[in-house]
C-alpha cells in the first residue's frame, strides 16, 4: 500500500541518538571546539602561548598589509591555474573512461587512478623536485635533446612548479566525480544525438557537458578548496615566488608563535573555502536542474 | 461481504476481527472479518492498492492494526513480534541473504529456534527435498535462477513448520510459463505439508487455480469471500465479477429476486430470467445482469424462448479454438459472446443475431460502482 | 562510422593520451625508484652505478626506522577506531529518523569539507589551550577525527541500499535484533567497511599536515620527510625509504583488490563494484 523506499528510516527510536552520541561527542569535542578555538584565538593578542587580550588587530593587520595581499593574490592564482589544469586534464580523461573504453581497460585505468592516490603525497613533491630541477631528469633530457643550452631554472623553486606539482597530484580526485557523472549518462542518449545529425562538437556541448556539469561542481569543491591551503607543496618545491598562504599561516603559527595572526588567516580561509563550496553548490544546483536526464 | 458459516477453534488457524489500518490520514484496510483455517490455501485477491499486502503484513507482525484485532490460534497476537508468531513469510523479491548458501539460509530459521544440530539439518534436508532443491545446498542465491531463488525462499519459510505460511505474490517476477508450472508445485507442496497458505495476489487466473477459498479486496473491503466457483458464478459485487474473468453487464430493472432465482426486464422491455441474484437486488430496483461470455449463445433466427433478444454484431474476432462477438442490444447495451469456431455464426446472417442464455448461468447483481 | 584512417588517428592520440596521463601520474615514482638505486649522492642523470647502498643506509638510519615505526602503530590504532566511529555515525544517519538527525550529518560532513590545514591549526590551539603535550595521543585523536567520517560516508553509502525486507525476513523467521545486526546486516557491511579501514589506514600513514601541527616533536613517516626534505637538497635515503614504502603499499593495495574480486565473483556475480553500492 504505502510503500516504503529502500533503505528510508524506518521508525522514530532512541536507537537513533544512542548510535549517533558517540561519534557526536567526539566531533563537538575534537572538532567543533577546535573551530571556536581558532576563531576566539583570532581574535585575542598572542605571542608564544600567552593570551593578553581581545583585540581586531590580528585581522586589521593582515587586510591592511600588502605583503598578505600578495601572497593571497599568488595563491589565488597558482590554484586556479592549477585547478584549470586539472579540469582540461580530467574533463577528457573522464570522458574516455565513462564512455570509450572497454570495460576491463576502464576498471583497469580506474584502479590506477585510485591506486595512484594511495602514495604519499610528500614523497610525489619530493619526486618532482627531483625532476624538475637543474640537473633534474626534465633538463637533462631537454640539454642532450638539444632543444636547450642552458637548464630551465624557472622549472624549480618557483610557482610553476607548485602548479606542476599540485596539478598532478590531485587529477584522480578531479576525475573520479566527473567520471560519475558521465557514467550515469545513458549513452543511448549520445547515439540518438549523433542519429539526428549533431557532430561530435555539438554532442559535447549540448548533451555531455551539461549532464557531467554537477561531477564537475563536486569535482571543484572537492580539490579546489584544499588546493587553497596547501603549504607542503609550496614549501618544498614553491621557492620565495611561489608561496601561498598555508605556508604564511604555518609560520605564523609554528615559527613566529604569532597565533593570534595565524589564527585570523586561518578563519579568513576558512570564510573563503566555505564561500567557495557555497557558491559551487549553488552553481551546481542551478546546472542539475536544467541537465535533468 | 459474503462468508460461508464454519464455525469451531479447531480448524481456524488464524482470525481477523474488525480489523482497520489507516496510514495517516489513508484507510488502507478497513473493517475486514474472516477466518483462516488449517491446511487450507486461501489467496487474498484484488487489484494494487486494495489493502492485500498491508492484510498479509499485519498477519505476519510487521504492521499493526490500528482497530481491531488478529487471533492467532485463539490468541491475541497484538503483542506476539514477527519472531514469535507461528508464522512464516514468502516475500514477493525473495529477500534471500547473498551472503549464504542456500542450505545456510534454508537453516537460518532453525538455528533461531536453539534447535540441536542435527534437528536443523533434518529440518533443512526435509524443506530442500519439498521444493526439490536438493542439489543446490552449497550454491550462493546470486548463482540461481529467479525460479529456483523463489524455491529457496519458500524452503526457507517452510523449513520452520510455521502454522501458516504467508506469500506475497512471490510468483510475481517470474515468467509465465514458470509462472503457470510454479503454481502447480505451490499446490503440490501446500496439499503435501498441510498447513495453511495464505496468498496474496492480483492475478485472478492464479487465485482461482490454486486456491480453497479466495478473499476478494478491493478499497480495503472484503467483496466477496468464497470458493473459486463460488466467486465465479455467483459473484457478490459487480466488481468482483468484472475482476474475476470476463463479465458482460446488462443494465436491468429488477421484477423478482431471490438467491435461487431472479426476473428482470431488460432494455428494449425483453423479461428476462437469471439463476439468482446477490444481496441488495430489491424489486423494482435498477440492477445489473451478469453474463459469462461463454455462456451468451447466439443464433441466426429467433431461437422463440422467452428471454431473447435481438442484437447487431459490432465486432468478430477470430481467436483459434473460439470466436469471440462485440454485440449491441437495445438502448446500447453492449455485450460480449465468446462461441466455439464449430457453432460460429453464418456470415450470411449480415451482422445481426439472437442473444439468449441458459437461465442457471446469468446473476443479478446490484448495480452499484464499477471502480476497480 | 569513420573510415580506417582517420580512426586510428584517434585511437593513437588515445593511448597517447592514456600514457601521458599515467606517466604524470606513476613517472616521477619511477625516476625516484630509479635514483634510488643510483651510487651517487647527487640525484641528478646520467645514472652512474647499481648499488642498495642507501636502502642499507635508510634501514639503518634510528630517524627512519622511528617514524616508520609511529606512523604504523599510529595507523594501526586510529583504523579499528574509526571504522568503529564511523560505522556508528551510519548507522545514526541511515537507519533511524530523530529529530537531530539533520545536524548531525552536517557535523559527520564537517571534517570532509573543511581544509585539513585549518583543522590542524584549530587542533594545535585547541591542544596548547587544554595544556595537553603535544605528540602521539594528540595525533591519534586528530587523526581519528578526520578519519571516521570518511568511514561513515562509505558505509552510509552501502547502508542505504540494505534491503529492508531481508531485515524483515530474517526477523520473520526468529532473529533478535541483536542476531539481525550480526547475521544480516554487518555482513552486508563488511565490503564498504574493509574498504573504508584500507582508506583510513591510508589517510592516518600518509597525513602530514595533521600530523605535522599536532605532533609537537614526535616524527612519523611524512613529517620526517618533510623535515629532511626542507634541509637538503640531495638526500638519496629519502628516495631508498620512499621507493621502499610505496613498494609496499602498492603491493598491498593490489593484494587487497584481487582478494575483493575473488569474494565479489563469488558472491555478486558479474560486477565487483555491485559488492561497494
Amino acid at each position: 500500500m504505502v510503500a516504503r523506499p529502500v533503505g528510508a528510516p524506518r521508525r522514530r527510536s532512541p536507537a537513533g541518538p544512542f548510535y549517533a552520541s558517540l561519534p557526536t561527542a567526539v566531533l563537538l569535542l575534537l572538532f567543533v571546539g577546535p573551530m571556536f578555538i581558532l576563531l576566539y584565538y583570532s581574535f585575542q593578542e598572542s605571542s608564544f602561548g600567552q593570551t593578553t587580550g581581545w583585540t581586531l588587530e590580528n585581522y586589521t593587520s593582515i587586510l591592511s598589509d600588502p605583503t598578505y595581499g600578495k601572497v593571497m593574490l599568488t595563491t589565488v592564482v597558482i590554484c586556479t591555474v592549477s585547478m584549470a589544469v586539472m579540469l582540461a586534464l580530467a574533463i577528457p580523461l573522464a570522458y574516455l573512461l565513462a564512455l570509450r573504453l572497454r570495460p576491463k581497460a576502464e576498471l583497469l585505468f580506474l584502479l590506477l587512478l585510485v591506486l595512484s592516490e594511495e602514495l604519499n603525497p610528500l614523497i610525489r613533491v619530493y619526486a618532482w623536485r627531483t625532476i624538475l630541477g637543474r640537473q633534474g631528469v626534465v633538463n637533462f633530457l631537454l640539454t642532450r635533446a638539444g632543444v636547450i643550452d642552458q637548464p630551465l631554472d624557472i622549472l624549480l623553486f618557483s610557482s610553476l612548479a607548485v602548479v606542476i606539482v599540485m596539478s598532478t597530484t590531485y587529477v584522480p580526485y578531479t576525475t573520479i566525480p566527473i567520471y560519475a557523472a558521465l557514467k550515469a549518462v545513458d549513452p543511448a542518449l549520445l547515439e540518438a544525438a549523433d542519429d539526428l545529425g549533431a557532430t561530435f562538437g555539438t554532442r559535447f556541448r549540448k548533451i555531455l557537458l551539461p549532464l557531467a556539469a554537477p561531477g564537475i561542481f563536486v569535482a571543484i569543491i572537492l580539490v579546489y578548496i584544499p588546493l587553497y591551503s596547501e603549504f607542503a607543496t609550496p614549501a618544498l618545491v614553491g621557492g620565495t615566488s611561489g608561496y601561498m598562504i598555508g605556508n604564511a599561516i604555518q609560520e605564523q603559527i609554528l615559527e613566529a608563535g604569532n597565533r593570534g595572526v595565524g589564527a585570523a588567516m586561518s578563519f579568513v580561509l576558512l570564510v573563503l573555502s566555505g564561500a567557495i563550496a557555497f557558491t559551487g553548490y549553488r552553481l551546481g544546483r542551478i546546472r542539475r536542474l536544467q541537465a535533468t536526464a | 461481504m459474503i462468508e460461508d458459516g464454519m464455525t469451531g477453534t479447531g480448524d481456524v488457524a488464524m482470525r481477523l476481527e474488525g480489523v482497520v489500518k489507516r496510514f495517516g490520514d489513508v484507510v488502507a484496510v478497513d473493517h475486514i472479518d474472516f477466518d483462516i483455517r488449517r491446511s487450507e490455501f486461501f489467496s487474498l485477491l484484488g487489484p494494487s492498492g486494495c489493502g492485500k499486502t498491508t492484510t498479509l503484513r499485519m498477519l505476519a507482525g510487521f504492521e499493526h492494526p490500528t482497530e481491531g484485532r488478529i487471533l492467532i490460534e485463539g490468541n491475541d497476537a497484538a503483542d506476539t513480534p514477527p519472531h514469535r508468531r507461528d508464522t512464516n513469510m514468502v516475500f514477493q523479491s525473495y529477500a534471500l541473504f547473498p551472503h549464504m548458501t542456500v542450505a545456510q539460509n534454508v537453516a537460518f530459521g532453525p538455528q533461531r529456534k536453539r534447535s540441536g544440530k542435527h534437528e536443523v539439518e533434518a529440518a533443512v534436508r526435509d524443506a530442500l527435498t519439498t521444493v526439490r532443491m536438493d542439489d543446490y545446498a552449497g550454491r550462493y542465491p546470486r548463482e540461481l535462477s529467479g525460479g529456483q531463488q523463489q524455491r529457496v525462499a519458500l524452503a526457507r519459510a517452510l523449513a520452520n513448520r510455521p502454522a501458516v505460511l504467508l506469500l506475497d505474490e512471490p510468483l510475481g517476477a517470474l515468467d509465465l510459463k514458470l509462472r503457470e508450472e510454479m503454481q502447480f508445485e505451490l499446490k503440490r507442496i501446500q496439499r503435501d505439508v498441510g498447513i495453511s497458505f495464505v496468498y496474496v495476489t492480483h492475478d485472478q487466473g492464479e487465485a482461482i487455480t490454486m486456491s480453497d477459498r479466495i478473499a476478494v479486496m478491493n478499497g480495503g473491503r472484503v467483496e466477496h469471500l468464497g470458493t473459486p466457483e463460488e466467486i465465479y458464478l455467483r459473484p457478490a459485487t459487480r466488481f468482483v465479477a468484472g475482476f474475476i474473468g470476463q463479465a458482460s453487464f446488462l443494465p436491468c430493472r429488477v421484477e423478482a429476486a431471490s438467491a435461487d432465482a431472479a426476473r428482470v426486464v431488460l432494455p428494449g422491455g425483453v423479461l428476462a430470467t437469471a439463476g439468482g441474484a446477490a444481496d441488495g437486488c430489491q424489486a423494482g430496483t435498477d440492477a445489473v445482469l451478469m453474463l459469462r461470455p461463454e455462456h451468451v449463445r447466439l443464433s441466426a433466427a429467433d431461437p422463440g424462448r422467452p428471454g431473447c433478444f435481438p442484437a447487431r454484431v459490432v465486432e468478430e474476432v477470430f481467436q483459434g479454438a473460439v470466436v469471440r462477438y462485440g454485440l449491441e442490444a437495445a438502448e446500447g447495451a453492449r455485450l460480449t459472446a465468446i462461441t466455439p469456431l464449430a457453432e460460429r455464426l453464418d456470415p450470411a446472417a449480415e451482422g445481426r443475431a439472437w442473444v439468449s442464455w441458459a437461465s442457471e448461468w446469468a446473476y443479478v447483481l446490484p448495480a452499484g460502482d464499477v471502480d476497480a | 562510422m569513420t573510415p580506417a584512417g582517420p580512426r586510428s588517428i584517434t585511437r593513437l592520440a588515445r593511448i597517447a593520451f592514456l600514457s601521458g596521463v599515467l606517466l604524470l601520474l606513476y613517472g616521477p615514482l619511477a625516476v625516484l625508484a630509479l635514483f634510488s638505486f643510483n651510487d651517487q649522492i647527487i640525484i641528478a642523470l646520467p645514472f652512474h652505478a647499481f648499488t642498495l647502498e642507501w636502502y642499507r643506509e635508510a634501514l639503518a638510519n634510528t630517524l627512519v626506522r622511528e617514524s616508520l615505526k609511529n606512523s604504523l602503530v599510529l595507523a594501526t590504532i586510529v583504523t579499528p577506531v574509526s571504522v568503529i566511529l564511523g560505522t556508528l555515525a551510519a548507522f545514526a544517519l541511515t537507519r533511524f529518523a530523530y529529530r537531530f538527525r539533520g545536524a548531525v550529518a552536517v557535523l559527520v560532513g564537517g571534517p570532509l569539507v573543511v581544509p585539513w590545514l585549518l583543522i590542524a591549526v584549530g587542533l594545535l590551539l585547541f591542544f596548547s589551550r587544554l595544556k595537553m603535550p603535544l605528540g602521539f595521543t594528540t595525533i591519534g585523536l586528530s587523526h581519528i577525527v578526520v578519519a571516521f567520517p570518511l568511514v561513515a560516508a562509505i558505509v552510509s553509502a552501502r547502508l542505504v541500499r540494505f534491503d529492508p525486507r531481508q531485515e524483515e525476513a530474517a526477523r520473520d523467521l526468529g532473529a533478535t535484533n541483536a542476531e539481525v545486526l550480526r547475521f544480516v546486516i554487518l555482513p552486508h557491511l563488511a565490503p564498504a567497511m574493509a574498504a573504508s579501514a584500507v582508506l583510513a589506514f591510508s589517510y592516518s600513514f600518509n597525513n602530514f599536515v595533521i600530523s605535522f601541527f599536532t605532533g609537537g616533536f614526535e616524527l612519523t613517516f611524512p613529517t620526517w620527510v618533510f623535515s629532511t626534505l626542507r634541509h637538503a637538497q640531495n638526500v638519496p635515503i629519502v628516495n631508498a625509504i620512499s621507493t621502499l614504502v610505496s613498494g609496499v603499499q602498492l603491493a598491498v593495495i593490489v593484494v587487497a583488490w584481487l582478494l575483493w574480486n575473488r569474494r565479489a565473483r563469488k558472491l555478486a556475480g558479474a560486477d565487483p563494484m555491485e559488492m561497494l553500492w
